[in-house]
């Protein structure tokens, strides 16, 4: 197969820099979005100016302001990221009809056999980058590659505003200088198993005899070494539908109430059950994600008949939630669906037969939401003001 | 411990009990059959903490004592040794030797102190019935369990001891299979969820023409035949009201011909989508039109005739459910009972009224 050409293009700080842009004043100023400074959120985005201080997605928001005192906190406005999301990526698909978006801010795209329409990739990913600068005053990263592993680790190095681009052929020396945390799969755990090894570079790891990482990690092991050579054989997707679809929330304050955890989880299960009946599926995998106040996170997850159905996707992550030991007040409590596949089997249930007038009633709600608003309609349960907990 | 036994009777009873255990354990030990010596007997016993064997076998016990040997390894062994005289001798560290024929091994066993005892409750009264009974009843249900692990209560089978009647019933939430049995003694009433594992180790064991003995206590189903018994944790929660998901007096009522019906539908789920495989029913005056139909690949219909002389009725199913209901019943007529699209119908047999299986239509 002949060599690939794809980039990816990931925006440079893209909340931040959506909000610099609308909003001059907060130009050349330290923007961190993600919630109040007193609130209890995670960083979304950080501008540049805010990463100065050490400021980072997905540190805890009382610690960015402990770092950055000064710095403008601004709450996520995710319509209006979206709206400039759109945008971008209808820039991209001018250029292949092969764009996968794996997030509002960043996304692939397969530029193998454009030539004649752009002239060489590189040409095509200047000129993508100089369309969105046009478009949107924003800037990107992008990395270009043989493939979407390579291209993904390029587009991170020259931030903000950068252009990396590794050739075919050049793939094991492009990586072998970077440490080995940027593989894909070597998390803290994986890096010190590696470092006991004595192996801190992909470099390294690339010198390292395949058997030998088979014997000490399986599989794994054999997957890690594939990657260290930048080996990566995965498609660009366009439109891929998506694979999971949840809800999560941090507590103002962690919550020790078991009734407020349930409440939460109910109102949750309603939300994904509604995007799921959206999207026309229905998901068998239920995950329940806790995180503790001392930020410790669990995941559980049971799989089932396929359901969109609010109260069964409650039930599920119900048990869950009521099998653990919470001996620590929970931070965060999230819930997630996944294992989509085609909704209404048309099968009728003999033991539940008022999940037949749940369906119907969903029906009704969610055509009332789209017209009035998500919160028009709500299971009684969830009526009561929010308690303190 | 030193024992000389039959090679086949060591096969059988390795296999009564290695299918507990686990692929993937919790404790190293439970991957291991335990080996002691009783009497001029060895008994074999394998536990995954919920299920429990236990197997006893003939042997001749030259000097007493136990050890555990990975299952697995143990029955792979046994399976190709020569029908023969078996030696096993256990020596230093928990060292296995085994000899027969010209063959020889040496395990690395292990020490029995850490294995969990699969003990039996001492139940106040036993139920004892034909193994051929049992075998019957649970291949008449034991499909229709639920795989679904977030309703735990239907991941069983659900047993049912009345004076003068037992009960076997297990639902997935879309069909339910039940097994009624009068009792020539009065027992119970008592009533426990069997653990969908314990019911195909059961089925596994049960051999023809045996009498069985059961019993269910607070919190654990025991089992027990000649040389073998068998334990297993009830599984905690509420199983459905079944009675009242079972129609009665439906109006509709059909005898079909087991081997011609169980042939139409196979023939014409072929053409059937593939995940619910929906077929559907059209009863008219002398007639049963089976048809099945999916975009992408065509359609198929087939006509039985029937005595049936009712208004129209099309009622849609999917069709595993409508056969593996049928597959265990032996009679060749049974019954169709139904009423409407909407409504469950019933698949029993001719001859048995005991054996039943409502199922819930799809929607057309």
């Amino acid at each position: 197969m002949a060599p690939r050409a794809i980039t990816h293009v990931d925006m440079d700080a893209f909340y931040a820099a959506v909000e610099q842009r609308d909003r001059p004043e907060l130009r050349g100023q330290p923007v961190i979005v993600g919630g109040e400074p007193g609130g209890r959120g995670v960083v979304s985005a950080a501008s540049y100016e805010a990463r100065v201080y050490g400021v980072r997605s997905a540190m805890p928001i009382s610690q960015a302001s402990r770092l950055c005192p000064h710095g403008h906190f601004l709450r996520v406005d995710m319509a209006k990221y979206q709206r400039v999301s759109a945008e971008i990526m209808t820039i991209l698909d001018a250029f292949s009809p092969l764009v996968e978006p794996i997030s509002v801010d960043e996304a692939f795209v397969d530029l193998t056999g454009t030539e004649s329409l752009f002239g060489p990739p590189v040409e095509a990913v200047r000129k993508i980058k100089a369309r969105i600068r046009e478009a949107t005053q924003l800037t990107a990263s992008a990395g270009l590659a043989p493939n979407k592993f390579l291209a993904k680790i390029a587009s991170d190095l020259k931030k903000p505003d950068g252009l990396v681009v590794v050739p075919a052929g050049g793939e094991a020396a492009f990586l072998a200088p970077l440490p080995i945390g940027r593989l894909w799969g070597v998390g803290k755990v994986m890096a010190e198993a590696l470092s006991g090894l004595g192996i801190t570079t992909i470099g390294q790891l690339q010198r390292m005899p395949r058997a030998v990482l088979v014997r000490r990690f399986g599989d794994h092991g054999a997957d890690l070494h594939d990657l260290a050579f930048g080996r990566d054989e995965r498609p660009v997707e366009p439109d891929t539908a998506a694979k999971s679809m949840g809800a999560e929330e941090t507590f103002e304050s962690d919550c020790r109430d078991p009734a407020r955890l349930a409440t939460v989880l109910r109102e949750q299960a309603e939300r994904v059950a509604r995007e799921l009946r959206e999207s026309s599926v229905a998901a068998a995998r239920i995950t329940l994600k806790l995180r503790f106040s001392d930020f410790h996170t669990i995941t559980r997850a049971v799989t089932g008949d396929p359901t969109q159905d609010g109260l069964e996707l409650y039930r599920r992550a119900r048990s869950l939630l009521d099998r653990e030991h919470l001996d620590q007040p929970v931070r965060l409590i999230g819930i997630s669906a996944s294992t989509l596949g085609p909704a209404a089997s048309g099968q009728l249930p003999l033991l539940d037969p008022a999940m037949i007038r749940r369906e119907r009633l969903a029906k009704v709600v969610d055509g009332l939401a789209e017209r009035f608003g998500d919160d028009v309609v709500r299971p009684a349960s969830l009526l009561r003001p929010p308690d303190a907990c | 411990m030193e024992v000389v036994l039959d090679r086949d009777a060591f096969l059988k009873g390795l296999q009564m009990v290695q299918n507990i255990v686990e692929p993937r354990q919790t404790l190293a030990i439970l991957a291991n059959v335990l080996l002691e010596t009783d009497g001029e007997t060895i008994c074999l016993s394998a536990t995954d903490l919920e299920v429990g064997a236990r197997v006893t076998v003939p042997a001749r016990v030259a000097s007493k004592g136990s050890i555990t040997i990975s299952a697995r390894k143990l029955a792979e062994i046994v399976k190709e040794l020569p029908a023969a005289t078996l030696t096993m001798k256990v020596g230093e560290n928990a060292a296995v030797g085994i000899r027969c024929g010209g063959v020889s091994y040496r395990l690395v066993g292990l020490a029995p102190d850490d294995f969990p005892a699969v003990v039996p409750a001492s139940p106040s009264s036993w139920l004892t019935l034909d193994a051929k009974v049992l075998r019957e009843m649970l291949s008449h249900t034991s499909f229709a369990v639920s795989h679904d692990e977030t309703r735990y209560a239907l991941n069983g089978v659900l047993f049912v001891i009345q004076p003068k009647e037992m009960r076997v019933v297990a639902t997935d939430g879309h069909r339910l299979a039940i097994a009624s049995k009068g009792l020539g003694q009065t027992a119970g009433p008592v009533s426990g969820i069997v653990p969908r594992k314990a019911v195909s180790e059961i089925q596994r064991a049960l051999g023809a023409g045996e009498e069985v003995q059961l019993a269910i206590t607070d919190n654990q189903f025991v089992l027990q035949m000649p040389n073998f018994v068998m334990t297993a944790r009830l599984i905690e929660g509420q199983f459905p009201n079944y009675e009242a998901v079972i129609p009665k007096g439906h109006p509709g009522k059909l005898a079909l011909s087991r081997p011609a019906l169980i042939a139409a539908l196979r023939r014409v789920s072929v053409m059937a989508e593939e995940r619910n495989k929906p077929v559907k029913l059209t009863l008219s005056p002398a007639s049963l039109k089976l048809s099945a139909s999916s975009s992408e690949l065509g359609e198929a219909e087939e006509s039985l005739t029937v005595d049936y002389a009712g208004e129209e009725v099309t009622i849609a199913f999917n069709s595993r459910y409508f056969l593996e209901a049928l597959a265990p019943m032996e009679d060749d007529a049974v019954l169709f009972e139904f009423k409407d699209a909407l409504s469950p119908g019933v698949v029993k047999s001719a001859e048995d009224d005991g054996y039943r299986c409502v199922i819930m239509p799809m929607r057309i």
